[in-house]
């Protein structure tokens, strides 16, 4: 990227080019190095960044997100979800790539372990098991609690 | 190709059923601002794409939405699920389960089935992002009225979700113009249509 993602304005702020052509919408790009959130308060939140965490003013507090085999595989698959959308319009920021590099790798260990536990995720992953499981419940529709 | 992952994004666990909710939540599914239309839009919109890393951003957040089109269907299929007579009865439910029961139908809330007409590809590279930009905020406002007219936690948790998630993605769209205007002619960006012009 050009200079205009170097870091110059506060966090949470972006960056806008200087004189800019007429007649085009502008958002301001993103800065490197913005704060992020863990990977739980991520998925919690709906996005890595404090700085784009933009409520609605009526929020009905809800449960906090379950801690189960399958929230831990949702919040590495979120943050390696949030991180692919930045890296796509921030591709030369290093530090985000090597974190991507880093959920990438526990995302892969936790799909076993979760798969281990729960049943195959792809139906190809049924292939490791002693007999066909793809069709098992629960499917991810149902209600948890209900379907065992 | 697309290769099916057996769970959702977010979890969706709706405790309490309320056919009536899910009558305005179907909306998500198939109404003019809704999930099914987002992901053909963007998965539709890549082809006429000039530059890899709009059509990664394209392919990217197309998938996703195909995601949280999984989720609305889930929180309307676990508010529809054992409904009595009376709950059918009684509420604006009705006219929906007359002609789907208790399945999920891509329709806007006011009835009116999913249509094409409420998206555009337009082939060209600056129009196409800022319809994108314009859905995600029309998404955005969508989620904003179903957190108005519900007052279930379980579903709200789940819809602030999907809200903040029209936020993230237009701030990538923009960027992504963003990276467009770099690319193209200094003084007048509309001198080309860089999708089909040579």
């Amino acid at each position: 990227m050009s200079n205009d993602t170097q870091r110059k304005c506060p966090e949470a702020n972006g960056t806008l080019p200087g004189c800019a052509p007429l007649a085009v919408p502008y958002v301001p790009f993103q800065q490197e190095g913005e704060k992020r959130y863990s990977k739980t308060e991520a998925l919690a939140q709906g996005t890595l960044f404090p700085g784009l965490n933009l409520p609605f003013h009526l929020q009905v507090k809800g449960e906090p997100v379950p801690k189960t085999p399958l929230s831990e595989l949702q919040a590495l698959g979120f943050v390696l979800t949030e991180l692919g959308l930045y890296l796509d319009t921030h591709p030369n920021d290093a530090e985000a790539f090597q974190l991507f590099q880093k959920y990438a790798a526990l995302e892969k260990e936790g799909r076993i372990r979760y798969e281990e536990q729960c049943g195959p995720l792809q139906q190809t992953s049924a292939a490791m098991d002693d007999r066909y499981t793809w069709t098992g419940n629960p499917w991810p529709w149902n209600f948890s609690e209900e379907v065992k | 190709m697309f290769i099916y992952d057996k769970k959702l994004q977010y979890p969706v666990r709706i405790k309490n059923t309320n056919p009536k909710l899910a009558s305005i939540i179907i909306s998500q599914y198939g109404g003019p601002d809704g999930e099914l239309g987002a992901s053909l839009r963007y998965l539709s919109q890549r082809y006429s794409m000039p530059y890899p890393e709009l059509k990664a951003l394209l392919t990217d957040i197309g998938t996703e939405e195909l995601g949280h089109l999984e989720m609305v269907a889930s929180i309307v299929h676990q508010l529809t699920r054992k409904l009595s007579d009376q709950q059918i009865q009684s509420s604006s439910f009705a006219p929906y389960f007359v002609d789907h029961t208790t399945g999920v139908y891509p329709t806007a809330a006011s009835g009116f089935p999913w249509s094409a007409a409420s998206m555009e590809v337009k082939g060209d590279v600056i129009a196409d992002l800022t319809e994108d930009l314009a859905a995600e905020q029309k998404a955005r406002v969508t989620y904003d009225n179903i957190l108005r007219l519900s007052d279930d936690p379980d579903v709200n948790d789940v819809i602030r979700f999907l809200r903040e998630r029209e936020v993230v993605h237009f701030q990538r769209f923009g960027e992504a113009l963003e990276k467009v205007r770099e690319r193209l002619n200094r003084k007048n960006v509309y001198l080309t249509n860089p999708a089909f012009d040579k």
